[in-house]
């Protein structure tokens, strides 16, 4: 569930009093839509053996476009991913080729992290795929949240059983998510947390994301900048602009 | 030459032993060969129809371009219609009409690549009966919306038991991606590791609506009322369809093919060489005994009876000898068959091996009528081949020599 | 004593003793050629699977087997591959990169394995020039690449096109390729050739950003019955904590069971040969005893203990049979050992359904030691047992009836 890559990205500062899980759920997505956004991000996968760092910067309008540029290190530099709706492309800027990924390379994971390429185009989904109920109170890291539970609805093709996401009472930012199978077994977690001002905003600057099954291994994406409302249209987001972005 | 006859017929029961062991030899070979066809044939019929039955069918039908590009879009134009005839010819015994792609089948923890069919429940069970392949849930019988029915191994891949969701994902004809979400129904385990590890069975109309096809038929697989009858059903079909591409199950499971032929090949020489090691126990039976009755041939040549007629004397009594251990061999064999074509025999001690490749591990052998025929034939005429030489042997002998043996 | 009056016994009736003896003889002969073509078959079926793919053996980093991904490749130990290639019976230790990629040729993408490897050492393992039907082999340091013509087919290219392969390299790096294309490959596995891309090691390691990797080293031997000897050679002087050795039945346990179950129908061919055979001995002991029972009548007559008789045959009947058996023996040698080297043709109603896959239409023989042996104890103690016919008929005869009879 990538959604948080790009939900976080903006905020809102409206007060609303009285709210039911879905409406807090539409908050937190629709951050995002009509919002555009640029920024500069540093990946750190961590193994027990190794750890890579790649750094990309990073385009988005609402959930559903978005254009990555990796900047180093030297051989992945220069490509680049775009987004559009559900369909996913790559440029290989060495061969000169842009592919779009087929279902085999979706479930595969993204440039050797901990999310899949399936991750990069689900997002919007947690709106619309699931239901959503309020289970509670709780406190992390300092911060009143709701604790919202996820239940996708029949038919919805998502493989998740449920999932826990803890929205902060203040800002409507995701602090933790926890992914479940339908036998309750935690599979993935995610925890945003250097929670600052950037571009204008408050917004979390790191996101963990941990698979259960694995516990050494963690994929950390860092925000070094963002910026926000930069007056981008669905046309930005394009093949060719993939290719000749900078 | 009655008398000749008369002379041979009472040797042969003057000597009983003797008699009875080469009536033995003759038997035991018939048997032998009898039993080791029909043994043979029930290896082989029982993997050939396993992987008939269970997985490729007798005959299937693709459009022209989808074996090369299985892209969702190459659709049996009517193929819906084209089952419905196919079902109505005496000929064919049972139809089924499919929808197919390649996609991923994702759970929680794991992806792994595979096939998708989207079937008729009803159809495809009379084709390849699956539903008596189900170890755990049931073949479509539940009430469960979306539901995908997987080999067992590739629920153990993927993580998942009965009743866990699954995510298929997979392309529509304008290549974009489509998925939907499915319950695993039941789980299957056939002879085919192909099915056991990557295929799902999903509804047709499942499959179609996420595709967003009107009408998906890609494959259509049939079984046939006699199996023969495939050397003619086949052109009928391929003249009728020249637009489609109508395959026999040799053509789409060539490894078959090999394995008749391997185990074919294999068995002429193992008759070959039962054969020989008859003609030479006859050979040596024979001689024997011509040794025995040195004494008795001597007398007989010193009386008069020529070479001619004590050659010949020998022969018939081999004659008669065969003529008593071919029937009785023949007999044996058809018990032996009937009570085995029943009875079965038991392999099940090495069962997991014979499973995996397709042996149910029940065997039962089986051979046709024709073949009892060949085989006591061969036999006899090898009995009497093994004659010869001791016959030939006789009449060398020198008669004063021989009465003066002890 | 016994002895020797045995075996006078024994050259006394040259003709009777020839016969029998050549009637076990020829026992042991069929059964150790069915048994060697039995044998033989399995090992042309090890053999031949073996070199579709993974070799004999195959050397790999810990736990690379379980988990076959690109993150499990190893650093082979310095000189290993030398080291390897120095043992006894080992034709050729074979280098190998292999992982996944989407291949690419205008708007068509497909899946492809693509197996970095050495040509030079590659061509004892696959045999790969053999199956070069069009273009040219690659070298080492060539920049192109071999297709498989299933592939070439799909993507609608040919030989001198450039393919585009795109995957993910080792800890997840970009990797991404343009290769000309300098020949098409069929084998007999269509798995196979609608799949694979054969490319140079060294191109393959530096697409995959794994520079001096391998995921695997295979070793292909001539001599399959050596595997074992290879293994645990190579186990001696191997980190344990680092790499795993495999031999082909960890590899292919499916391929063991194939081979038990042929065997399976194998041993009751056999059985049933030896009922044959067995009761063409019985006749030969049957009038052997027939033709002597005066002979027995007069030494029993005369006042030699029944039992003394029945060892004095018993002894005669070793004699024969071990005789008999090691002629067998020493028959069966030259013509086995002719046909393992120079093996039969199949009859061509079945050759091509064999070609079709590669496979060698023959009837294989072995001449493994076991067969040859196996089969002449066998018929040896068969021999034995037989011989409890003449042995019974000494206990039960009456002397006079006997010398009357054998008259």
């Amino acid at each position: 569930m990538k959604c948080t890559l790009w939900l976080v990205l903006s905020l809102i500062t409206s007060i609303l009093s009285a709210q039911d899980a879905s409406e807090i759920i539409k908050k937190v997505d629709q951050k995002m839509r009509g919002n555009s956004s640029s920024s500069n991000m540093t990946m750190k996968i961590v193994r027990p053996d190794w750890s890579r760092e790649i750094s990309m910067k990073g385009w988005s309008l609402g959930t559903d476009f978005s254009l990555i540029l990796i900047t180093a290190p030297a051989r992945d530099q220069g490509t680049g991913f775009l987004k559009r709706d559900k369909e996913l492309w790559n440029w290989q800027p060495t061969i000169d080729r842009v592919i779009k990924l087929p279902p085999s390379m979706m479930t595969q994971s993204w440039m050797g992290s901990d999310f899949t390429n399936d991750d990069l185009v689900k997002e919007s989904s947690i709106v619309n795929d699931y239901d959503h109920f309020i289970r509670g109170d709780t406190t992390i890291t300092a911060r009143d949240a709701w604790k919202i539970e996820l239940i996708p609805k029949e038919g919805a093709p998502v493989v998740w059983g449920r999932i826990l996401i803890y929205v902060s009472k203040d800002d409507y930012i995701e602090l933790l998510i926890k992914y479940y199978d339908e036998d309750d077994f935690l599979i993935n977690t995610m925890i945003l947390s250097d929670i600052r001002e950037m571009g204008g905003r408050v917004i979390p600057a790191r996101m963990d994301m941990i698979p259960a099954e694995n516990p050494e291994h963690r994929t950390v994406i860092h925000y070094n900048d963002i910026r926000f409302d930069i007056g981008i249209n669905e046309d930005f987001f394009s093949i060719q602009k993939m290719k000749r972005i900078r | 030459m009655r008398m000749m006859a008369t002379i041979a017929w009472r040797n042969v029961w003057r000597s009983r032993g003797r008699s009875l062991v080469v009536i033995g030899s003759i038997v035991v070979g018939i048997w032998a060969l009898i039993f080791m066809l029909g043994f043979m044939n029930g290896f082989m019929i029982s993997y050939i129809n396993g992987a008939i039955r269970h997985e490729i069918s007798h005959i299937q039908f693709h459009e022209a371009n989808f074996k090369k590009d299985p892209n969702i879009g190459f659709v049996i134009p009517g193929g819906m219609d084209l089952a419905e005839s196919l079902a109505s010819d005496p000929r064919i015994l049972a139809v089924s009409p499919r929808s197919f792609t390649n996609g991923m089948i994702s759970s929680p923890r794991k992806s792994s690549g595979g096939r998708i069919y989207g079937i008729i429940p009803e159809r495809e069970r009379s084709v390849t009966h699956h539903d008596s392949l189900i170890t755990e849930g049931s073949y479509f019988a539940s009430d469960l919306k979306n539901p995908v029915i997987i080999g067992k191994e590739l629920a153990n891949t993927l993580k998942v038991k009965l009743n866990s969701k699954v995510v298929l994902t997979f392309q529509d004809r304008e290549n974009n991606l489509v998925a939907g979400a499915f319950r695993v129904a039941g789980m299957l385990e056939t002879t085919s590791p192909q099915i056991n590890k990557a295929s799902a069975y999903i509804l047709m109309e499942d499959l179609t609506r996420i595709a967003g096809l009107k009408e998906g038929v890609h494959e259509i697989a049939l079984l046939l009322e006699n199996p023969e009858s495939e050397t003619v059903v086949l052109p009928d079909l391929r003249a009728a369809h020249p637009e489609l591409l109508i395959e026999s199950w040799r053509e789409i499971a060539p490894e078959l093919e090999l394995f008749l032929s391997m185990t074919d090949s294999f068995l002429w020489v193992l008759i070959g060489i039962i054969m020989i090691a008859l003609i030479f126990g006859i050979i040596n039976t024979m001689l024997m005994a011509v040794l025995e009755r040195y004494r008795e041939l001597g007398m007989l040549m010193a009386i008069g009876m020529n070479k001619w007629r004590i050659f010949m004397m020998i022969v018939i009594e081999t004659i008669f000898l065969s003529l008593v251990g071919g029937p009785a061999g023949i007999l044996l064999g058809l018990i032996t068959m009937y009570w085995l074509g029943i009875q079965g025999i038991d392999l099940s001690a090495y069962s997991e091996g014979l499973r995996e490749f397709g042996y149910s591990s029940i065997l039962y052998p089986y051979i046709e009528n024709s073949t009892y025929v060949y085989v006591a034939a061969g036999v006899i005429i090898t009995a009497l081949l093994g004659a010869l030489y001791p016959a030939y042997k006789a009449v060398q002998l020198n008669p004063t020599e021989a009465l003066h043996t002890v | 004593m016994m002895f020797k009056l045995a075996w006078r016994n024994i050259w006394r009736n040259k003709r009777r003793t020839i016969i029998t003896i050549v009637s076990i003889a020829f026992a042991v002969i069929l059964s150790s050629i069915m048994r060697s073509m039995q044998l033989g078959s399995y090992e042309r079926m090890i053999d031949n699977s073996v070199r579709f793919y993974t070799g004999y053996i195959q050397v790999h980093k810990l736990g690379y087997w379980d988990e076959q991904v690109l993150d499990n490749a190893f650093h082979p130990p310095r000189g290993l591959q030398e080291q390897i290639e120095s043992l006894d019976g080992v034709e050729a230790a074979v280098p190998r990169l292999e992982s996944f990629a989407l291949a690419s040729y205008g708007t068509r993408t497909r899946g492809a394995m693509v197996i970095g490897m050495d040509p030079e050492k590659e061509s004892y393992l696959t045999e790969m020039e053999k199956k070069i039907t069009e273009g040219s082999m690659v070298g080492l340091n060539d920049p192109r690449v071999l297709m498989g013509s299933g592939l070439a087919d799909y993507l609608n290219m040919k030989v001198g096109d450039t393919l585009v392969l795109i995957s993910q390299g080792y800890h997840g790096v970009n990797a991404a390729g343009k290769y000309a294309v300098a020949g098409l490959v069929e084998f007999g596995l269509p798995q196979l050739t609608n799949q694979v891309v054969f490319m140079p090691l060294p191109a393959a390691q530096y697409f995959y950003g794994a520079d001096g990797l391998l995921t695997a080293i295979a070793v292909v031997t001539d001599q399959p019955g050596y595997v074992d000897d290879i293994r645990e050679a190579i186990l001696r002087d191997l980190d344990t904590t680092a790499s795993e050795v495999m031999d082909w039945r960890t590899m292919m346990p499916e391929l063991i069971q194939g081979i038990e179950i042929d065997n399976i129908s194998g041993i009751i061919m056999l059985l049933l040969l030896y009922l044959v055979i067995g009761f063409g001995m019985f006749g030969t002991f049957l009038m052997m005893t027939k033709e002597r029972l005066y002979e027995f009548g007069v030494m029993l007559s005369v006042g030699m203990h029944r039992s003394r008789l029945q060892l004095l045959i018993f002894a005669e009947i070793v004699m024969l049979a071990t005789l008999a058996v090691l002629t067998g023996f020493a028959l069966s040698l030259p013509v086995i050992n002719y046909f393992s080297q120079n093996p039969i043709s199949l009859p061509d109603e079945y050759k091509t359904a064999f070609e079709k896959f590669d496979i060698e239409p023959i009837y294989a023989f072995s001449n493994e030691p076991i067969v040859f042996t196996s089969q002449a104890w066998v018929v040896f103690f068969m021999a034995l047992v037989l011989s409890a016919y003449p042995l019974y008929k000494i206990w039960k005869i009456d002397p006079v009836t006997a010398m009357r009879e054998g008259r």
